[in-house]
């Protein structure tokens, strides 16, 4: 066992707790003053994080699925000392936000209408006359570029290598075929970091609007703002949010 | 009225028994998740994501024996972890909470500091190991159980050879980290 591999051990047992306190000291001495061992140390400890939150994850998978399993939640409702009082302000309130969200949301779903324009097929251009081969991808972005949605959401989620740029395409063939919960939850992590991060923010602002979602929506716009594309048609909309 | 007590959820959890984390989100999963919403004006999704992550936390405090019965209850204890999770969801403008935790208390002190990435590289190299190696460090570092309960659970000689196994599955395990960030 050659001196590093006795370091990993030390280093491990320091994580456990199970080093005993004088060797523990040793170790907190020699990460104060030696480079290479504490740099070892952290890169034992991250693989040591790693290990605890995949741990997480499995337990919170188990939960996740006995939570399926489960009856539905009943959100109890609040006591008060004058119940005919705000069982009264309740039922105007309801009146109230009925009233509003239906002209609300004929409002957004016309906003909606008027800045939603399928994104251009960048990838596979189709040329007239052109001869084309018959593969998957090819067909999805036939079909995605005619607007037959669902055909190209099948073709789309058939194609193996499930990069970025075919989840950008399902989730805007999604969008296309009105299938707005299934955009958003494909947008979301393309809007944190892939290469149409920016196209995806637009979208998945556009999909939560018309999920009357406009929380979220104008979360996303805000950060759009700036843009040199989307930016100006960004603020135009967050204008018309009221925001 | 609680079908369990707290010593019997504690003990289920800190024996192993599978059923020691869904007998405790079942009996706390109504109060917390309405409290949540209401408190939070979460959604019901968010409240139960949040209600997860805590029961997983209260999970790995109890296992750590970071947490006991004679600290706290479990519900107060539950309630606690569970307002700094819905203040984190708050500060976020209502965005998805990776799991993470926040720097607040009671939450496990070690997990901060590394970016999601590494951990990422960390769990799919994980996934190259496998089984032995891959069970054996989630037992030791995860549920934090003792060389001797592992080497009987995994059949191991003594707890010398599994605390043998222990270091050369930490190892391998680090060659695989250092190959995937060479491929990256």
């Amino acid at each position: 066992m050659d001196e590093e591999e006795r370091d990993i051990q030390i280093i491990s047992d320091y994580l456990d707790g199970s080093l005993p306190d004088e060797e523990k000291r040793r170790v907190e001495h020699r990460l104060a003053a030696d480079t290479a061992f504490k740099d070892l140390f952290v890169e034992i400890k991250k693989l040591v994080t790693g290990v605890k939150s995949q741990g997480r994850e499995a337990k919170k998978q188990l939960l996740v699925e006995f939570e399926r399993s489960q009856p539905p939640i009943r959100i109890g409702k609040s006591r008060s000392i004058w119940p005919w009082v705000s069982g009264i302000a309740a039922a105007f309130l309801t009146i109230v936000l009925v009233v509003y969200q239906i002209s609300f949301k004929t409002g957004k779903n016309d906003l909606f209408q008027e800045y939603y324009q399928s994104y251009p097929n960048v990838v596979t251009p189709i040329t007239r006359g052109e001869r084309l081969d018959s593969s998957l991808r090819t067909n999805a972005f036939i079909a995605y570029e005619l607007g037959n949605y669902s055909e190209a959401i099948t073709a789309f989620e058939q194609i193996s290598d499930q990069s970025d740029t075919i989840r950008f395409y399902l989730a805007n063939s999604y969008i296309g075929d009105g299938q707005f919960q299934r955009a958003t939850a494909l947008l979301l992590p393309l809007a944190d970091s892939s290469s149409f991060r920016d196209q995806s923010r637009w979208y998945l602002a556009l999909a939560y609007m018309k999920l009357n979602n406009i929380e979220q929506s104008a979360a996303v716009l805000e950060k759009l703002k700036d843009h040199s594309y989307y930016g100006r048609k960004a603020q135009e909309l967050l204008d018309k949010l009221g925001r | 009225m609680s079908d369990f007590s707290d010593d019997v959820v504690l003990r289920a959890i800190r024996e192993g028994d599978p059923n020691g984390l869904t007998i405790v989100y079942k009996e706390y999963r109504e109060a917390f998740i309405s409290w949540c919403v209401k408190s939070y004006s979460c959604s019901t999704d968010e409240a139960k994501d949040i209600y997860q992550n805590t029961i997983v936390i209260l999970y790995e405090n109890t296992r750590s024996g970071k947490f006991n019965a004679t600290r706290a209850s479990v519900k107060t204890y539950l309630f606690a972890i569970g307002k700094n999770m819905a203040r984190d969801l708050l500060r976020r403008s209502k965005r998805w909470v990776s799991f993470n935790y926040t720097d607040q208390e009671p939450v496990p002190d070690e997990f901060s500091g590394f970016p999601e990435d590494d951990m990422d590289v960390v769990r799919m190299a994980l996934s190259d190991l496998g089984d032995p190696c891959k069970q054996l460090l989630e037992l030791h570092f995860f549920q934090c159980e003792g060389m001797e309960e592992i080497a009987r659970i995994m059949g191991y000689k003594n707890s010398g050879s599994a605390k043998n196994q222990k270091y050369k599955c930490l190892l391998r395990l680090r060659t695989l980290v250092q190959e995937r960030r060479q491929n990256q």
